[in-house]
Protein backbone atom coordinates (compact mmCIF):
# COMPACT_ATOMS: atom_id res chain seq x y z
CA UNK A 1 0.00 0.00 0.00
CA UNK A 2 2.72 2.69 0.67
CA UNK A 3 5.36 3.23 -1.57
CA UNK A 4 8.62 2.23 -1.16
CA UNK A 5 11.19 5.63 0.22
CA UNK A 6 13.47 5.09 -1.99
CA UNK A 7 10.66 5.15 -5.14
CA UNK A 8 9.23 7.89 -3.50
CA UNK A 9 12.18 9.99 -3.39
CA UNK A 10 13.30 9.01 -7.31
CA UNK A 11 9.60 10.05 -8.08
CA UNK A 12 9.80 13.78 -5.65
CA UNK A 13 12.79 14.21 -7.81
CA UNK A 14 11.81 13.71 -11.16
CA UNK A 15 8.21 15.81 -10.40
CA UNK A 16 10.54 18.49 -9.63
CA UNK A 17 11.92 17.98 -12.79
CA UNK A 18 8.87 18.18 -14.44
CA UNK A 19 8.37 14.84 -15.77
CA UNK A 20 4.98 13.76 -17.15
CA UNK A 21 5.51 10.22 -16.15
CA UNK A 22 6.34 10.59 -12.52
CA UNK A 23 3.28 12.47 -12.40
CA UNK A 24 1.41 9.59 -13.56
CA UNK A 25 3.02 7.12 -11.36
CA UNK A 26 1.85 9.16 -8.25
CA UNK A 27 -1.22 9.96 -9.78
CA UNK A 28 -2.21 6.17 -10.18
CA UNK A 29 -1.17 5.32 -6.79
CA UNK A 30 -3.06 8.08 -4.79
CA UNK A 31 -5.89 8.74 -7.20
CA UNK A 32 -8.72 6.46 -5.76
CA UNK A 33 -6.68 6.31 -2.05
CA UNK A 34 -7.11 10.45 -2.35
CA UNK A 35 -10.67 9.95 -3.61
CA UNK A 36 -12.01 7.54 -0.93
CA UNK A 37 -10.34 9.81 2.28
CA UNK A 38 -12.61 13.11 0.56
CA UNK A 39 -15.61 11.53 -0.32
CA UNK A 40 -16.06 10.42 3.33
CA UNK A 41 -14.56 13.36 4.61
CA UNK A 42 -16.89 15.72 2.88
CA UNK A 43 -19.78 13.01 2.02
CA UNK A 44 -20.54 14.79 -0.95
CA UNK A 45 -19.16 13.28 -4.72
CA UNK A 46 -19.14 16.04 -6.56
CA UNK A 47 -17.19 18.23 -4.11
CA UNK A 48 -14.80 15.27 -3.61
CA UNK A 49 -14.20 15.26 -7.15
CA UNK A 50 -13.39 19.34 -7.30
CA UNK A 51 -11.27 19.02 -4.49
CA UNK A 52 -9.62 16.03 -5.55
CA UNK A 53 -8.38 18.01 -9.01
CA UNK A 54 -7.79 20.91 -7.08
CA UNK A 55 -5.25 18.96 -5.01
CA UNK A 56 -3.73 17.55 -7.93
CA UNK A 57 -3.48 20.86 -9.62
CA UNK A 58 -1.77 22.26 -6.60
CA UNK A 59 0.86 19.08 -6.88
CA UNK A 60 2.12 20.18 -10.26
CA UNK A 61 1.77 23.67 -9.63
CA UNK A 62 4.05 23.29 -6.55
CA UNK A 63 5.89 20.45 -8.40
CA UNK A 64 9.79 22.48 -9.05
CA UNK A 65 9.15 23.80 -5.67
CA UNK A 66 8.91 20.59 -3.60
CA UNK A 67 11.45 19.78 -1.20
CA UNK A 68 13.89 16.80 -2.08
CA UNK A 69 12.50 15.08 1.30
CA UNK A 70 8.89 15.33 0.81
CA UNK A 71 6.64 12.58 1.63
CA UNK A 72 3.99 12.64 -0.84
CA UNK A 73 1.38 10.52 0.64
CA UNK A 74 1.03 13.19 3.78
CA UNK A 75 1.53 16.28 1.43
CA UNK A 76 -1.10 15.44 -1.18
CA UNK A 77 -3.48 14.44 2.28
CA UNK A 78 -2.13 17.40 3.96
CA UNK A 79 -3.37 19.60 0.63
CA UNK A 80 -7.05 17.55 0.47
CA UNK A 81 -7.62 18.17 3.87
CA UNK A 82 -6.54 21.88 3.72
CA UNK A 83 -9.00 22.44 1.06
CA UNK A 84 -11.72 20.47 2.01
CA UNK A 85 -11.44 23.09 5.72
CA UNK A 86 -11.63 26.11 3.46
CA UNK A 87 -14.51 24.29 1.31
CA UNK A 88 -16.32 23.94 4.53
CA UNK A 89 -15.17 27.62 5.67
CA UNK A 90 -16.10 29.06 2.57
CA UNK A 91 -19.99 26.97 2.53
CA UNK A 92 -20.38 26.78 6.38
CA UNK A 93 -21.49 22.96 5.95
CA UNK A 94 -23.75 21.72 8.52
CA UNK A 95 -22.22 19.05 10.11
CA UNK A 96 -25.64 17.05 11.04
CA UNK A 97 -26.33 17.26 7.66
CA UNK A 98 -27.53 13.73 6.00
CA UNK A 99 -24.44 11.63 4.24
CA UNK A 100 -25.00 10.96 0.57
CA UNK A 101 -23.20 8.40 -0.37
CA UNK A 102 -25.23 6.97 -3.00
CA UNK A 103 -24.03 6.08 -6.55
CA UNK A 104 -20.21 5.63 -5.50
CA UNK A 105 -18.45 2.88 -6.72
CA UNK A 106 -15.88 0.74 -5.06
CA UNK A 107 -12.67 0.05 -7.06
CA UNK A 108 -12.53 -3.56 -8.14
CA UNK A 109 -9.85 -6.05 -6.84
CA UNK A 110 -10.34 -9.76 -6.49
CA UNK A 111 -14.04 -10.88 -6.82
CA UNK A 112 -16.04 -11.84 -4.00
CA UNK A 113 -18.54 -14.61 -3.18
CA UNK A 114 -22.29 -13.68 -3.32
CA UNK A 115 -22.39 -14.28 0.11
CA UNK A 116 -19.51 -12.56 1.05
CA UNK A 117 -20.22 -9.46 -0.88
CA UNK A 118 -24.01 -9.51 0.75
CA UNK A 119 -22.57 -9.22 4.46
CA UNK A 120 -19.95 -7.13 3.83
CA UNK A 121 -21.71 -4.40 1.77
CA UNK A 122 -24.16 -4.80 4.82
CA UNK A 123 -21.31 -3.96 7.04
CA UNK A 124 -20.08 -1.71 4.92
CA UNK A 125 -23.68 0.50 4.60
CA UNK A 126 -24.12 0.42 8.12
CA UNK A 127 -19.74 1.36 9.08
CA UNK A 128 -20.33 4.38 6.12
CA UNK A 129 -23.74 5.51 8.46
CA UNK A 130 -21.92 5.56 11.56
CA UNK A 131 -18.84 7.09 10.02
CA UNK A 132 -21.02 9.73 8.22
CA UNK A 133 -22.53 10.97 11.13
CA UNK A 134 -19.05 11.66 13.23
CA UNK A 135 -18.30 15.27 13.62
CA UNK A 136 -15.67 15.82 10.73
CA UNK A 137 -12.38 16.00 13.28
CA UNK A 138 -13.23 12.11 14.28
CA UNK A 139 -14.06 11.28 11.10
CA UNK A 140 -10.45 12.45 9.53
CA UNK A 141 -8.49 10.70 12.50
CA UNK A 142 -9.93 7.35 11.89
CA UNK A 143 -10.09 7.52 7.95
CA UNK A 144 -6.01 8.66 8.26
CA UNK A 145 -5.00 6.37 10.90
CA UNK A 146 -7.41 3.53 10.48
CA UNK A 147 -8.25 3.67 6.82
CA UNK A 148 -5.41 4.69 5.65
CA UNK A 149 -2.79 3.69 8.33
CA UNK A 150 -0.78 6.46 9.05
CA UNK A 151 1.09 6.93 12.33
CA UNK A 152 0.03 9.12 14.80
CA UNK A 153 3.11 11.26 13.54
CA UNK A 154 2.18 11.52 10.07
CA UNK A 155 -1.33 12.15 10.81
CA UNK A 156 -0.57 14.87 13.07
CA UNK A 157 1.64 16.31 10.27
CA UNK A 158 -1.85 16.34 8.20
CA UNK A 159 -3.88 17.60 10.64
CA UNK A 160 -1.11 20.41 12.13
CA UNK A 161 -1.15 18.71 15.90
CA UNK A 162 0.85 16.63 18.02
CA UNK A 163 0.79 12.82 17.78
CA UNK A 164 -0.28 12.69 21.37
CA UNK A 165 -3.56 14.98 20.71
CA UNK A 166 -4.26 12.58 18.02
CA UNK A 167 -3.95 9.62 19.67
CA UNK A 168 -6.74 11.02 21.65
CA UNK A 169 -8.91 12.25 19.27
CA UNK A 170 -8.56 8.73 17.54
CA UNK A 171 -9.42 6.93 20.77
CA UNK A 172 -12.75 9.29 21.36
CA UNK A 173 -13.35 8.38 17.57
CA UNK A 174 -13.72 4.68 17.81
CA UNK A 175 -15.68 5.27 21.21
CA UNK A 176 -18.09 7.57 19.43
CA UNK A 177 -17.64 5.30 16.06
CA UNK A 178 -18.94 2.08 18.09
CA UNK A 179 -21.74 4.19 20.29
CA UNK A 180 -23.03 5.31 16.11
CA UNK A 181 -23.00 1.77 15.10
CA UNK A 182 -24.80 0.70 18.46
CA UNK A 183 -27.58 2.93 17.97
CA UNK A 184 -27.66 2.11 14.07
CA UNK A 185 -28.28 -0.96 14.91
CA UNK A 186 -31.15 -0.33 17.92
CA UNK A 187 -33.03 2.05 15.42
CA UNK A 188 -32.65 -1.42 12.57
CA UNK A 189 -34.28 -3.95 15.49
CA UNK A 190 -36.71 -1.00 15.92
CA UNK A 191 -38.44 -0.88 12.59
CA UNK A 192 -37.92 -4.56 12.26
CA UNK A 193 -39.99 -4.93 15.34
CA UNK A 194 -42.32 -2.87 14.39
CA UNK A 195 -43.10 -4.38 10.49
CA UNK A 196 -43.32 -7.44 12.05
CA UNK A 197 -46.14 -6.46 14.18
CA UNK A 198 -47.71 -4.78 11.68
CA UNK A 199 -47.56 -7.70 9.73
CA UNK B 1 -18.95 -5.04 17.69
CA UNK B 2 -16.17 -5.06 19.49
CA UNK B 3 -13.20 -2.11 18.92
CA UNK B 4 -11.11 -4.47 17.31
CA UNK B 5 -13.87 -5.77 14.94
CA UNK B 6 -14.82 -2.02 13.96
CA UNK B 7 -10.92 -1.25 13.49
CA UNK B 8 -10.64 -3.98 11.06
CA UNK B 9 -14.03 -3.21 9.30
CA UNK B 10 -12.95 0.18 8.47
CA UNK B 11 -9.22 -0.41 7.61
CA UNK B 12 -11.26 -2.88 4.66
CA UNK B 13 -13.78 -0.59 4.18
CA UNK B 14 -13.50 -0.45 -0.14
CA UNK B 15 -11.88 2.20 -1.88
CA UNK B 16 -13.51 4.74 -4.28
CA UNK B 17 -12.62 6.01 -7.51
CA UNK B 18 -13.46 9.00 -9.32
CA UNK B 19 -15.91 9.07 -12.23
CA UNK B 20 -12.90 7.72 -15.36
CA UNK B 21 -13.61 10.81 -17.76
CA UNK B 22 -13.09 13.58 -15.00
CA UNK B 23 -10.31 11.69 -14.05
CA UNK B 24 -8.29 11.77 -17.34
CA UNK B 25 -9.63 15.31 -17.36
CA UNK B 26 -7.44 16.15 -14.12
CA UNK B 27 -4.54 13.58 -15.76
CA UNK B 28 -4.80 16.30 -18.97
CA UNK B 29 -4.87 19.37 -17.13
CA UNK B 30 -1.95 18.35 -15.05
CA UNK B 31 0.46 17.36 -17.71
CA UNK B 32 -0.46 20.65 -19.56
CA UNK B 33 0.14 22.32 -16.44
CA UNK B 34 3.06 20.77 -15.65
CA UNK B 35 4.75 21.43 -18.92
CA UNK B 36 4.00 24.98 -18.46
CA UNK B 37 5.71 25.00 -15.09
CA UNK B 38 8.77 23.52 -17.21
CA UNK B 39 8.53 26.08 -20.01
CA UNK B 40 8.30 28.68 -17.09
CA UNK B 41 11.50 27.23 -15.13
CA UNK B 42 13.39 26.78 -18.22
CA UNK B 43 13.10 30.31 -18.77
CA UNK B 44 14.10 31.38 -15.06
CA UNK B 45 16.98 29.36 -15.15
CA UNK B 46 18.18 30.62 -18.65
CA UNK B 47 21.77 32.27 -18.90
CA UNK B 48 21.64 35.74 -18.59
CA UNK B 49 23.27 36.53 -22.40
CA UNK B 50 20.25 34.08 -23.66
CA UNK B 51 17.96 36.29 -22.12
CA UNK B 52 19.68 39.21 -23.49
CA UNK B 53 20.81 37.92 -27.01
CA UNK B 54 16.78 36.43 -27.42
CA UNK B 55 15.75 40.13 -28.27
CA UNK B 56 18.42 41.67 -30.10
CA UNK B 57 18.17 38.79 -32.40
CA UNK B 58 14.36 39.70 -33.21
CA UNK B 59 15.37 42.81 -33.79
CA UNK B 60 18.13 42.10 -35.76
CA UNK B 61 16.33 40.21 -37.97
CA UNK B 62 13.67 43.57 -38.61
CA UNK B 63 17.41 45.40 -39.78
CA UNK B 64 17.78 43.13 -41.74
CA UNK B 65 14.13 42.70 -43.82
CA UNK B 66 14.20 46.58 -43.64
CA UNK B 67 17.39 47.14 -45.15
CA UNK B 68 16.47 44.01 -47.91
CA UNK B 69 13.34 45.84 -49.00
CA UNK B 70 15.03 49.49 -48.97
CA UNK B 71 18.03 47.88 -51.27
CA UNK B 72 15.39 46.76 -53.83
CA UNK B 73 13.49 49.72 -53.98
CA UNK B 74 16.96 51.02 -54.93
CA UNK B 75 17.85 48.90 -57.62
CA UNK B 76 14.05 49.48 -59.17
CA UNK B 77 14.76 53.00 -59.04
CA UNK B 78 18.17 53.07 -60.87
CA UNK B 79 16.21 50.43 -63.63
CA UNK B 80 14.70 52.54 -66.57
Amino acid sequence: MMMERQVELKLVSRLRAGDVDAFDIVYDAFRARLYSFLVRLSRRREVAEDLLEETWLRLVKHAHRLHPETELGAWLFTVARNLHVSYCRSRLIDEDSMATMIGLWPVSTSKPSPFEEAVASELDRRLERALAALPSRHREVLLLMVVEEFSAAEAAAVCRTTPEAMRQRLSRARGLLARELELGERRRAGILREVSNES
Amino acid sequence: MNPDQITRALAALPRFDADARRAERTRSLCHASLGQQARSAARATAPISLKILEPLAVIGSFVFLASVIAQAFRIERLIP
